[in-house]
């Protein structure tokens, strides 16, 4: 009884607490920027973080093995992941813009999984036999944590992509008024080397130099977090096969999930092997890791909506109870 | 602190070399490989390509080589596999023919033109041995051997980096220039405090820090390359006493009657399992029932692999930082490069350069410059005038 009301208060509190947050963020894009609101749009994902993980210390007590068994737990846990990735730029007194994109990651999928798609779960099960083992444990939370990062990372690329085409699309607007000062400085000279349409104009208004900071920040940050993920999802990966091999009698099967995951795995090796050249880096990379990102929602949802293979502990079908 | 000095130089003129032997505890490492050096160097002179650490490499065409290498053919590659695991997950895997026939007619085809021939055909069915998969990773197999090949003797690397030139604007590729006020020694002592090994002569300086990450891709290439030399293992030598049996009395393996795996049972929990359309529950298992036997040759290759591949993509998200500094008058100009974090490496030399101290007056440092400072006006085509500098250089030292 106690459990589930304290589970209950938790996941309310992290639910509302992080709207908040959103709210103040969209404020800060849409109407003003007050300067104290951002303290305490900080301080509130910190509580979030605290709350979300009071509400997995919880069920790990309750439950006697770590929440990761089926989708809703795994969801919490995402969102967790999400909150940590969020704050750790903050610790490390990086005042930056990214957090406009990890905020709302864990918000929307808090929300998904307290939402009323998922009720069905919500209740503690036993755990399946196949799933005692300490194997559970390091496999899935180091997925989780690699899906979360690489989420983070490719969402960051479609940002980086986002404003790249905005900026293109105003130069190609504008090319017949070459004195026109929303030019951009490096990528004029990026066009004048590729079409020789423009020259060398090196107007440079400080609007587009942060804009420019920004493009390199989520070039930069992209790549960083990217192979956070990276590690996390080799080592879960690989974990995973040998966690078969001792259950399933071979460590690779050629089971939906795992063969998502190792698609999943060679795109961002693509994305790896693309940033090696300088001159492709940046533009064509962050198209793989856009790519990336729908692969790792068909991994993560996609393969146990079918409900079939060996991994079929997170198969679940959408029931709206009203 | 310097031993001596080697001054190297290809006949042409289109590089140089300083390679400083010194004492400190960190490039007594190194110093057995200046002789490799040299002789590299001189067969680099004769206009080699790629001095592979192989000998037997050097035997195949080094055409082959440089084709299977190539990054965009390994970037297809790998694209292609994707496609092709995707497909096989989307496609229905080994299931008899009249299912194909009936879900990809040819009366109605998907997409167009996706009928079940080319399901058979292509072996679409079985995709995951299929001779077009399977194949894919072959090629993707002799890609990593070649690109193997490719990373030059990793010493040899790294005392091209020892390289430090009196000219930056050699053509060593730099993420970022900037200009401090200083001297240089100052700059040494500062990044040696910030963790970097330092190589210092005169009126040049060069630094790194990191050096494992510079080996990380060799390794995850190789990694991959034992997993797949395992995976080959597996498939040739894996055999299979497939039954349903008792392992140990408390798990119990199932297969149905085509011998495909379907779950794994344990007696006390009295779950029921779907077999061939039957429901069943395990009640109890009795002993003398049989085994299940298992072997698997590759796996410990696989394993060894698996492990190879976890440690060294660890180790390729440090990175990798070279510093190259040259004294010009009161000042220094310095530029950097790294592998990984660009952004936050430009940010972290420039506070370390906040740190240097601004020299007021200093005479003989002046003299210096005067002589260095005309290097940087030079073209990097001009030879002679090159050549020039470089060799008043080598006298005042």
């Amino acid at each position: 009884m106690i459990f589930s009301t304290l589970e209950h208060i938790l996941t309310h509190i992290s639910f509302s607490v992080v709207s908040i947050v959103i709210t103040i963020h969209l404020i800060t894009l849409l109407v003003d920027e007050f300067v104290e609101l951002y303290d305490s749009s900080e301080k509130g994902m910190i509580t979030t973080f605290f709350c979300i993980t009071g509400l997995l210390v919880i069920r790990w007590i309750f439950l006697g093995h770590l929440p990761l068994s089926d989708l809703y737990e795994s969801l919490i846990f995402l969102s967790w992941a999400f909150s940590i990735i969020h704050m750790v730029p903050y610790f490390k007194k990086h005042k930056n813009f990214l957090s406009a994109i990890t905020a709302p990651s864990t918000f929307f999928t808090q929300g998904f999984a307290t939402s009323g798609l998922l009720t069905d779960m919500h209740q503690s099960e036993i755990l399946v036999p196949a799933l005692q083992s300490q194997w559970l444990m390091m496999h899935v939370s180091m997925m989780i944590l690699g899906y979360a990062a690489l989420l983070c990372g490719s969402l960051f690329s479609v940002a980086f992509l986002v404003i790249t085409f905005r900026k293109i699309i105003r130069i190609v607007d504008k090319s017949n008024n070459l004195l026109n000062d929303s030019f951009f400085f490096s990528e004029i000279q990026y066009m004048a080397e590729r079409k020789n349409v423009l020259r060398n104009i090196s107007f440079l208004s400080s609007r587009n130099y942060y804009r420019f900071q920004l493009i390199q920040q989520l070039d930069d940050w992209g790549c960083r977090i990217i192979s956070i993920g990276f590690i996390f999802l080799t080592i879960g990966i690989l974990s995973g096969a040998v966690w078969a091999n001792e259950a399933w009698g071979s460590y690779w099967n050629w089971d939906p999930k795992e063969t998502w995951a190792f698609i999943t795995w060679t795109i961002f090796a693509i994305f790896f092997h693309i940033r090696t050249n300088k001159k492709l880096e940046g533009f064509n990379s962050a198209i793989v890791a856009s790519i990336g990102f729908l692969l790792i929602w068909i991994c993560y949802f996609g393969v146990n909506l079918l409900g079939i293979g060996l991994h079929s502990y997170g198969s679940f079908t959408l029931t709206i109870s009203i | 602190m310097v031993e001596s000095i080697w001054v190297m130089a290809s006949g042409d003129g289109s590089w140089c070399g300083l390679v400083l032997r010194s004492i400190t505890p960190m490039a007594l490492r190194y110093r057995r490989f200046s002789w490799l050096l040299v002789r590299n160097l001189r067969k680099a002179a004769g206009g080699g390509g790629g001095g592979g650490p192989l000998v037997f490499v050097k035997r195949f065409p080094r055409r082959v080589l440089s084709v299977l290498s190539n990054l965009p053919l390994a970037i297809g590659e790998m694209f292609a596999i994707a496609g092709l695991m995707a497909l096989g997950t989307v496609i229905d895997q080994g299931e008899a023919p009249d299912f194909y026939f009936q879900k990809y007619p040819e009366e109605n085809p998907v997409l167009g033109f996706f009928t079940w021939r080319w399901i058979l055909a292509l072996g679409f069915d079985h995709m995951f041995s299929s001779p077009v998969f399977l194949g894919m990773l072959a090629l993707l197999g002799t890609s990593l051997m070649a690109a193997l090949t490719q990373h030059r003797s990793p010493w040899l690397r790294l005392q091209e980096g020892g390289i430090f030139c009196t000219q930056l604007r050699q053509s060593v590729s730099r993420n970022f220039q900037t200009i401090c006020p200083g001297s240089i020694q100052d700059l040494g002592v500062i990044l040696m405090g910030a963790g970097y090994e330092v190589f210092l002569k005169g009126p040049s300086l060069y630094a790194f820090k990191g050096l494992a990450s510079r080996f990380a891709p060799i390794g995850v290439h190789l990694a991959m390359l034992l997993i797949m030399a395992g995976g080959t293992l597996s498939a040739a030598g894996a055999s299979e006493a497939q039954s349903m049996l008792a392992r140990d009395l408390q798990s119990i393996v199932l297969y149905d009657q085509e011998g495909k795996f379907v779950g794994v049972r344990r007696p006390n929990s009295k779950l029921p399992i779907d077999i061939d359309g039957t429901r069943i529950v395990i009640e109890d298992a009795i002993g003398s029932t049989g085994l299940q036997l298992k072997t698997d040759p590759g796996v410990p290759v696989v394993y060894a692999g698996f492990g190879a591949l976890m440690l060294t993509t660890c180790i390729s998200y440090l990175s990798h930082s070279q510093i190259w500094a040259l004294q010009d008058g009161t000042a220094v100009v310095v530029g950097g490069k790294t592998n990984r974090a660009k952004a936050v490496f430009e940010d972290e030399v420039n506070r370390l350069l906040d740190h240097v101290p601004e020299v007021v007056e200093s005479s003989s440092l002046s003299k210096q410059s005067d002589m260095i400072s005309g290097f940087e006006l030079q073209k990097e085509d001009n030879s002679s005038s090159f050549y020039e500098s470089f060799r008043s250089l080598n006298v005042r030292s």
